[in-house]
This record gives structure tokens, C-alpha cells and sequence, in this order.
């Protein structure tokens, strides 16, 4: 086996257009699975990732391939995370190789993430091989979407590969392609190692594994490792390749992908995008691109019973083994006591940090609502502080100046939708840049919007207002200076720190009101009256009244059946035990996150 | 506890037509099995009561609609209790009865029987609110009914009344209740609906054919009647009951003083000796497995769905929901603690001061009981009074 019979390559899609499915089907038809070993989609292993039908990891696979002129080739896929969250992991992910699978659905046509996977592709100057997928349903239209492809992408219609992931058609084709089009990895043996970590994950036998492409260089399994960005060393416990399963090899070179199983004890001292060396003969330079990832959404998670402190604290360690990207540090609540200050890549790695602690750790959490970290300059000392939890916002006037993140936003929709669009964009502070039709009845709207605006519920209102039809993708675009002020909430008369949000003092207002509302019909009545407020300084700026529970009687005792009398009064009674007391007010975990709720219209 | 005399539950699993709120235990196919399920009846009390003939002071025919059985069923099955237990003389005999099922001839017969006292499920004088609950009769034929009742001496009778019904107005109850007392009933029981998962009207509620009854309404209806009743001279006894001086319902009575009380028939539930049962509910089903041979021992049947022993926990819980639920008796606080050999205020010290706090409860005469404001929030109070199980 020569180089030049290596392919490194990864499919990029737009999600559900089948990047699973035809990761599937390659394995099949290379032999690296049997069907008996065939369970549903292979690469998307986490339970969470297959149910929520999106690639969280990357992960990699090795397949070999009898092409048609006969050579028997090595295939590495890398598999790319599915979701805009892990832009960074993709871009990554796509480093390590030398072309792509650019999958298209058939009926849908290209959308958002296809052209943003496609363009980090670009960057990273990959051989793009075009696929129009799912071509056995009868609403296929393979031949305009082969269309698009040429208009929007610039790549010829006659390239694109039409198949069906799903039956197999034309699979074959595509192996072909791969070999043909994509170029084998250049390569220098000679050059001190470089391997570009693309993931990694934590074991517990042998500590975090790097997922590496290795670009320059070799390395012996006996020798010892160093990452260039923290000059942490390692001496590997095992060096292999994945078959799909790991499997231990002697070497590994120039031009392959593998794993270095590192015996390090955090992913963070092997993070993504780093670059692998040898510790006697390292490098000069890394491999170009590395960033630590950092956190843009925060919120803070609380233990519905203050006993499973200790219990959540133990899980959210164990869970950052495997996430470089989740940060979390105490924080003390007058409302829910002790808890976690969390740091996600966005809402939806929040969603999925929460429902694992959740399902796997068995945890009942309360979440507050997520925000986003704010920077302030104090007024009189002209300090600089940074806020990731709006409670922690210094009242208005002591603080000069504050600032917070926005982010380059692309809409690809059907220009049918494009005022309701501006329409939503508008309302939460989104600034229009510009518009492109890259085919007909289509339109790309690009907007910049600070990312508080669009963590919450704004996808949603998205995909509602469009019936599903619009995309979304974004990446930073760094801190703005905006009018922003704290927005309190006081549940009978007394400020709960956990519901306060930060907004723009022209929707304070309006935000209150509706939050007040929320809440309103969140928290059940009580024995008494439950006044709750909104408040901006020490002003209050909108209210509402839970009022006092008036009746509360079990219907009729049927024939005798006392055992079911008790047994709802202890089902009742195991409903309160799950609320926070806040005061002496019973308040429910739900309403923590009324804020998610509210409404623009 | 001293289980002086007890009370006898017996169910009759038939109606014609199943109301559009009902969760009961109750069967419109099974019709025809109605004189083989009253012999299964007495088959039952004979393997719950060997030999020793324990003296009883009330039977209650519940159901279901047990005015489908005809006069001879019931007078088989009361002749079996005489048989098996020792019945008083001046027990207090009742008869659920829907007002269409009954004419004078039927009446007649039942009273011979020894029935003496009738439970008529009237719950609404209004055409609309009776057809929403799908119930099959009409005012004019429980004004009929109560006639012919009297006409042969049955004149203790209890009438029940639902409110909360959706599309009901607080006006459109007032009109029921006074309705109502104008037939002179020795005894009220007036309801709140609860909309039960898997009814039909569960279902109308969630495609959005009802609008959920609005609780305050339902207060103010409930506080309506509470006056009105005490203005027509009826003591307001249980939280949802109402009696003539002297005519409280002694079976209810047991329930709600914890007592002991057999379940016979499919669906039933018992409580005697320390345990808890159930009979199984469906009728088939029990009537084979009655014909089982080795019954576990008093008070169980070989038709026991499930049982168990009451624990002390459970047996203070019970007794605080159950007790509490009778306004003017309330609960004891000295037979309290020489039954369980603790006081309440030990066993539930802050909550006792929240509840007295909030005015739920409040204790007079070394009772304890539920105030004004306590009999709207009961729910409130029974479930603050469970105690975990240790
Ligand atoms: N009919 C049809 N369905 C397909 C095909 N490829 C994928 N699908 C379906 O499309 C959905 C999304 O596929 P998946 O591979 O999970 O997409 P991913 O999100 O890009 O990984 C799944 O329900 C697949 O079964 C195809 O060629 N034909
Ligand atoms: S009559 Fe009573 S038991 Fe029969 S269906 Fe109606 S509510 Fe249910
Ligand atoms: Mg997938």
C-alpha cells in the first residue's frame, strides 16, 4: 500500500439530506460492516444523536475499496457534527481531509448549511464532489437540483452524482468518484510529526483518544507525543486506526487518519484543532487555524433537590472529559441555592448537556433561561468586567458602558417568505446587510443580530413562520455597544435573581409585561395572593396577580375507595415537592424558563 | 381497632348507558348477567364470613345502577346477609336508584325487601347540563320517582346534584339546588365534576368541544349552597354532604371514621381486620373466580384483586383525610393519640401551625377540624397530612 492509495474524505450536508444514510451505505458496500453488523447509522453512536437525528462528534472510519482499475484503496471518512453549534469542530473535521461528499436532497435543494459547510470546504480547499440524494422518491428532482448545483455552487451539472442512499443506487458510482477526484494526501515522511487532533473523546482505561489526520511526519507507537498549543506531553498508551472498530497499529503517517490514545486525563489538555508533535522532535510551526473554542450561551443549572448538589457537580466533570467546549463553575442562587453557571457552544449543545445530565445521570434540573456573556465598563474606575449571568448586572448608572456579542446571520428561504422574515429579524434588533438570489424563488438574507435575540425561541419562530422552508447558519461577529438594562422579576414583593434577564431598555417594556404574564400562568395560586412584578432599576414597569386559590376538594368517595383518595393527595403532595420555594411561595421548575416563551407579536 | 359492627359495600356493576363523565366501575353489555352476579354476590359473603355471623349496621347498594335488579335479585341478596351476618334490626338499608329505572310497582317490591332508604342521581335540574352529562332521564321523572318513593314509605332519601358542569352558571345551579329542596330530601350530596382521563368528556375538553370548568365558579357555587342548605335547615355534615337533623347517612359514616366496612361484588373496595382490598372489576372475571375452592380467610374473597395490610403510616394518614372530612365531628385529638400513641401536633408540628396559620384548621373542644375556609381547601390540607412512607 502506497500513499498515493489513501483517500481522506467527508460528507457535508444540510441536515436529514442523508449524510448518515450514506455514510451507511459506503461501509456496506466497501465490506467494513456486515449487514448483521449494520445497525442503524453506524457513525451517529450516541443515543441522543440518533434520536435527535443530528451528528454531535465527529468520529472516523476506515474503509477499503477494490476500485475498478483494479488498486485496492484505504478510505478515510470523517464524519462532520451536524449541527451551526460545532461550526468550529467542523471546519476542523473538513482539515483532515482532501474532498468532500456534497449531499443533496433531491426534493429540497441546497439550503443554509449546505452553502456554509460547502464554503468551509472551499476554505479549506477540498475537492467538492457534488451527490443528489434520496432520487428513489417520487418527488425527486434531481435534474434541477443538478441545476442549482451548477448556478449556486459554479460546479457542472453533468458532475453531479444522482443516487438513492436509502436503496443503494449508485453507490457505486460514488466510490468511483472518490478515487478519481479526490487527490491522494501529499505527503513528507521526513518532516517532524504534525497530526491535526479533529476530536477526541475521554476513556476511561485510556484517557482521552485523539482522533488525528496526520499530515506531516510518523509516529512509532513507543514514542512520545507532545500538544503544541499547552506543550502538554504524553507518552501513548496505543496508537491504531479505526476499521470501524480501533484497532492498534505499529505506525501511523503521513497522509492517514487514526487515533492516539493519549492516557491525558481532560480533553481540554487535547483540544480540537490542536496539533500532535513529537516531544524529541517537534515541530516548528503548527498545523495553521487553531482556536479554543469559547462559550456563547450560559445559563445556570440547578438540582431540584439541593442533595443532588454534589451529585450534578459529579456529572457535569464527567461530561466535560468528552467536551472541551462545556465550562461550568458554582453559582449561588438566593432563589435556587446552589448550582452550576454553565457555558455552552449554543442552545442546542445546551439542550443536549441537559438532557444527558438528565437521562443518564437521572437528575431532575431546574435550567434558568440561557443568556449571553455581556461585557461592561464600570463607571467610575472604568474597570472592565464580564457578566455571564444577568443578576450579576451592576444597576443602571454604575456601569459606563456595556456591550454584548452579535453575530453574522444567513437566512436561505423561499423569497415567498421574505417579509415575514425581515419581519422577525426586525422585531428582535437585526440589522439587514444584504440579499442574494441564487436561484429562482430563492433569496439569502443576511443580517447582523445580537445573539441574545436569537437563542431564544427565534429557529422556532423561524421554521414556524416559514412553514419549515427557512435555514439558518451564523458565526460570530464580535462585541457591539447596546442600551441594555436589567430587567428584574419580584415574586411576592421579593427580587428572584434567577429570572432576571437582560434586554434592550426600548423592549423592557414590552419584554416585562409579557414575562409577568408568563409567569402568571406558570405558577399555580397559592393559599394567598402572589403579586408578581417586573421591574427595571427599582422602577416597575409591569405586573400581574396570581390570585389566591379559592377551592381545591376531591369529588366523590366511590365506594369507599379510599386507597385512590390517598393516593392522588400523594401524588399531589409529590407535585409540590418537585417546586422551588421561593419564599413562601411554591414555584414550578417550568417557570425558570417562562422567558422561552415569550412571544413577539 | 375495635371492629364493633360493620358496614356492607355492595356493588352492581350495570347501567344502561355510560354517563358521558363516568369512571365507574360499570358495564352496559353485561345486562344479562344481573341474576347470576346477585346468587355470585351471596356466594361471596359466604366465603368472607364463615361462620361467624358479625353483626352489621348498614348495607349500601352502589354503583352502577343497582335499580336494575329486579326485586327478587335484591331480596336473594339481603336474605343472604341475614344469613351470613347479623343484621339490626333498624339498620340503615340504602339504594342507589337512577330516577328512570323506577316505577310504583318496583318501589313497592323494593321496600319489602327491606331496602328503607333511596340514593337518586338526579345532579341537574337543567335540560342542557343533563344532556351534556348524557343522563338519561329528565327533571319531571325524579319528581315522579320521589312521589312513588313516598307513596311507599321510602320518604329518607338522598338526592345528588353535580356542579362545576361546563356551560353551568352560577344562576343555573341555584335554580337546581332550590329545585331540588323543594322535594323535601332528608339528605344532599352535591358533587364537584371531575373530568376523568378517558371519559368523553375528557375527550370534548381536549378537542375543545367543553371549555374546562372555571374552579372559581365552582367555589362560588359550592358557597352558594352551603348557604342555602344551612337557610332550609340541613347540617352541613361532610365536606359534600348534607343531612336532616338525625339523618346523616351512618354508612357514609364508617368511611369517614375510618371504620371497617366489606367490598363484595366486582370492583369493590374493603377495609377490615388491618387490610385494605379490592375486588376485581370485571364482572365475568368475578363471577369465575368465585367459583375458585380455598378463600384466603375473612375479610377476603377468592375474587381479591389486590390487598394489604395498613400500616401505622398509612393508617394516620387515612385516618386525618378521612376524619377531617366530617366538619362538625372533626377529629379527636385524645383518641388520636391513644390509638397511635402519639400526638398530632407531634407528628406534624410545622405543618399543623402553617394550616392553622393560613386558617385552614383550627381546634375547638380538643377536636380538630376544618374551618370555613378549610372545607374549599381540603385538598390543600389531606395532602399536607400524608406522611411518607418510612
Ligand atoms: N427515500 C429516501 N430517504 C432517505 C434517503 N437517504 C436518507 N433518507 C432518509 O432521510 C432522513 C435523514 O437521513 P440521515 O441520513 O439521518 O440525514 P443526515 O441528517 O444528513 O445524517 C432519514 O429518515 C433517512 O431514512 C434516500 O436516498 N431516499
Ligand atoms: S349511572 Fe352512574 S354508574 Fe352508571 S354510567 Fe351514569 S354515572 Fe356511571
Ligand atoms: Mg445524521
Amino acid at each position: 500500500m502506497t500513499q498515493s492509495n489513501i483517500r481522506n474524505f467527508c460528507i457535508i450536508a444540510h441536515i436529514d439530506h442523508g449524510k448518515s444514510t450514506l455514510a451507511d451505505r459506503l461501509l456496506q458496500e466497501t465490506g467494513t460492516i456486515t449487514e448483521r453488523e449494520m445497525q442503524e447509522q453506524v457513525l451517529d453512536s450516541m443515543d441522543l444523536e440518533r434520536e435527535k437525528g443530528v451528528t454531535i462528534k465527529a468520529s472516523a472510519v476506515r474503509m477499503k475499496y477494490t476500485a475498478k482499475d483494479g488498486e485496492e484503496y484505504i478510505m478515510n471518512l470523517i464524519d462532520t457534527p451536524g449541527h451551526v453549534d460545532f461550526g468550529y469542530e467542523v471546519s476542523r473535521a473538513l482539515l483532515g481531509c482532501e474532498g468532500a461528499l456534497l449531499v443533496v436532497d433531491a426534493t429540497q435543494g441546497i439550503e443554509a448549511q449546505t452553502l456554509a459547510n460547502l464554503y468551509l470546504a472551499l476554505d479549506a480547499d477540498l475537492e467538492i464532489i457534488p451527490v443528489v440524494n434520496k432520487i428513489d422518491l417520487p418527488a425527486a428532482m434531481p435534474e434541477d437540483v443538478a441545476e442549482e448545483v451548477e448556478n449556486i455552487i459554479g460546479l457542472p451539472a453533468e458532475d453531479v452524482i444522482p443516487i438513492s442512499a436509502k436503496t443503494g443506487q449508485n453507490i457505486g458510482a460514488v466510490l468511483e468518484a472518490i478515487v478519481k477526484r479526490v487527490p491522494p494526501p501529499t505527503i513528507d515522511y521526513e518532516a517532524p510529526l504534525r497530526a491535526l487532533v479533529f476530536d477526541s473523546h475521554y476513556d476511561s482505561y485510556k484517557g482521552v483518544i485523539a482522533y488525528v489526520r496526520v499530515f506531516e511526519g510518523k509516529l512509532n507507537k513507543r514514542q512520545w507525543v507532545q500538544m503544541m498549543s499547552n506543550e502538554v506531553t504524553a507518552e501513548p498508551i496505543e496508537i491504531g486506526v479505526f476499521a470501524p472498530a480501533m484497532k492498534p497499529v505499529d505506525t501511523l503517517s503521513a497522509g492517514e487518519v487514526g487515533y492516539i490514545a493519549t492516557g491525558l486525563k481532560t480533553v481540554r489538555e487535547c483540544r480540537v484543532g490542536d496539533t500532535i508533535t513529537l516531544r524529541e522532535y517537534p515541530a516548528k510551526k503548527p498545523l495553521p487555524g487553531y482556536q479554543a473554542v469559547k462559550p456563547m450561551v450560559f445559563a445556570g443549572f440547578y438540582p431540584t433537590e439541593g442533595e443532588d448538589y454534589s451529585l450534578l457537580k459529579e456529572a457535569l466533570e464527567r461530561l466535560q472529559l468528552n467536551d472541551a467546549a462545556l465550562v461550568f463553575e458554582q453559582e449561588t442562587s438566593d432563589a435556587l441555592n446552589f448550582g452550576f453557571r454553565c457555558g455552552f457552544l449554543g442552545l442546542f449543545h445546551m439542550e443536549i448537556i441537559q438532557e444527558r445530565l438528565e437521562r443518564e445521570y437521572d437528575l431532575d434540573l431546574i435550567a434558568t433561561a440561557p443568556s449571553v456573556r455581556y461585557e461592561v465598563k464600570m463607571a467610575h474606575t472604568g474597570e472592565e468586567i464580564v457578566i455571564d449571568s444577568p443578576a450579576d448586572l451592576p444597576d443602571d448608572g454604575n456601569f459606563e458602558e456595556i456591550r454584548e456579542p452579535w453575530m453574522h446571520v444567513q437566512i436561505f428561504t423561499p423569497d415567498e417568505y421574505y417579509g415575514v422574515v425581515m419581519d422577525l429579524v426586525i422585531k428582535r434588533r437585526g440589522e439587514f446587510v444584504g440579499q442574494e438570489y441564487p436561484a429562482p424563488g430563492r433569496v439569502v438574507l443576511k443580517f447582523d443580530i445580537p445573539l441574545a435575540e436569537i437563542i431564544i425561541d427565534f429557529y422556532d419562530k423561524l421554521k414556524s413562520g416559514t412553514r419549515g422552508y427557512a435555514s439558518m447558519d451564523y458565526e460570530t461577529a464580535g462585541y457591539r455597544a447596546s442600551d441594555l438594562v436589567k430587567l428584574e422579576v419580584l415574586v411576592n414583593k421579593a427580587p428572584v435573581d434567577a429570572l432576571a434577564m437582560i434586554v434592550h431598555r426600548d423592549m423592557a417594556y414590552h419584554r416585562g409585561q409579557k414575562l409577568v404574564t408568563a409567569l402568571k400562568n406558570k405558577i399555580p395560586r397559592q393559599m394567598f395572593e402572589v403579586p408578581i412584578q417586573a421591574a427595571t432599576g427599582k422602577r416597575v414597569i409591569s405586573r400581574a396577580t396570581v390570585k389566591a386559590m379559592r377551592k381545591d376538594v376531591l369529588a366523590k368517595c366511590y365506594g369507599g375507595d379510599i386507597t385512590r383518595k390517598r393516593k392522588l393527595l400523594e401524588k399531589q403532595k409529590k407535585g409540590k415537592k418537585r417546586m422551588k420555594m421561593i419564599g413562601t411561595v411554591e414555584v414550578p421548575q417550568e417557570a425558570f424558563m417562562a422567558v422561552l416563551s415569550l412571544n413577539d407579536d | 381497632m375495635i371492629e364493633t359492627s360493620l358496614s356492607l359495600y355492595l356493588h352492581i356493576p350495570f347501567c344502561k348507558h355510560r354517563c358521558a363523565y363516568c369512571d365507574f366501575n360499570t358495564y352496559t353489555s353485561l345486562l344479562d348477567l344481573r341474576e347470576v352476579y346477585a346468587d355470585a354476590l351471596v356466594a361471596e359473603m359466604a366465603q368472607v364470613a364463615g361462620d361467624a355471623r358479625r353483626p352489621v349496621h348498614t348495607i349500601f347498594f352502589g354503583g352502577g345502577t343497582p335499580s336494575l335488579m329486579s326485586p327478587a335479585a335484591l331480596g336473594r341478596i339481603l336474605d343472604g346477609v341475614r344469613t351470613h351476618f347479623a343484621l339490626a334490626p333498624d339498620a340503615e338499608v340504602t339504594m342507589e336508584a337512577n330516577p328512570g329505572t323506577v316505577d310504583l310497582e318496583y318501589l313497592t317490591a323494593v321496600s319489602q325487601t327491606g331496602i328503607n332508604r333511596l340514593s337518586f342521581g338526579v345532579q341537574s335540574v337543567v335540560p342542557s347540563e343533563l344532556a351534556l352529562l348524557e343522563r338519561e332521564h329528565d327533571f319531571a321523572t325524579v319528581v315522579e320517582a320521589v312521589q312513588m318513593a313516598r307513596q311507599v314509605g321510602l320518604d329518607n332519601f338522598n338526592l345528588d346534584l353535580i356542579y362545576g358542569v361546563p356551560g353551568q352558571t352560577l344562576a343555573s345551579w341555584a335554580q337546581s339546588v332550590r329545585t331540588v329542596l323543594d322535594l323535601d330530601p332528608t339528605h344532599l350530596s352535591l358533587y364537584c365534576l371531575t373530568i376523568e382521563p378517558g371519559t368523553p368528556m375528557q375527550r370534548w375538553l381536549l378537542n375543545g368541544r367543553i371549555q374546562p370548568p372555571d374552579p372559581d365558579l365552582a367555589a362560588d357555587q359550592y358557597e352558594l349552597a352551603c348557604t342555602l342548605l344551612a337557610e332550609h335547615g340541613y347540617d352541613h355534615y361532610e365536606i359534600s354532604n348534607w343531612a336532616k337533623p338525625g339523618r346523616e347517612c351512618e354508612h357514609n359514616l364508617t368511611y369517614w371514621r375510618n371504620g371497617a366496612y366489606l367490598g363484595l361484588g366486582a370492583g369493590a373496595h374493603g377495609h377490615a381486620a388491618g387490610v385494605r382490598y379490592q375486588i376485581v372489576k370485571q364482572p365475568r372475571v368475578y363471577l369465575r373466580r368465585l367459583q375458585e375452592s380455598s378463600a384466603p380467610g375473612y375479610p377476603l374473597s377468592t375474587a381479591v384483586a389486590a390487598s394489604h395490610p395498613v400500616n401505622r403510616t398509612e393508617a394516620i394518614s387515612d385516618t386525618m383525610m378521612t376524619q377531617l372530612r366530617l366538619l362538625n365531628e372533626g377529629l379527636d385529638l385524645a383518641a388520636f393519640q391513644a390509638q397511635f400513641g402519639q400526638s398530632v401536633a407531634e407528628i406534624y408540628n410545622g405543618t399543623l401551625d402553617q394550616l392553622v396559620d393560613w386558617g385552614l384548621v383550627g381546634v375547638e373542644n380538643g377536636r380538630l377540624h376544618l374551618t370555613q375556609k378549610g372545607w374549599f381547601l381540603s385538598n390543600q390540607v389531606f395532602y399536607r397530612f400524608m406522611l411518607d412512607e418510612a
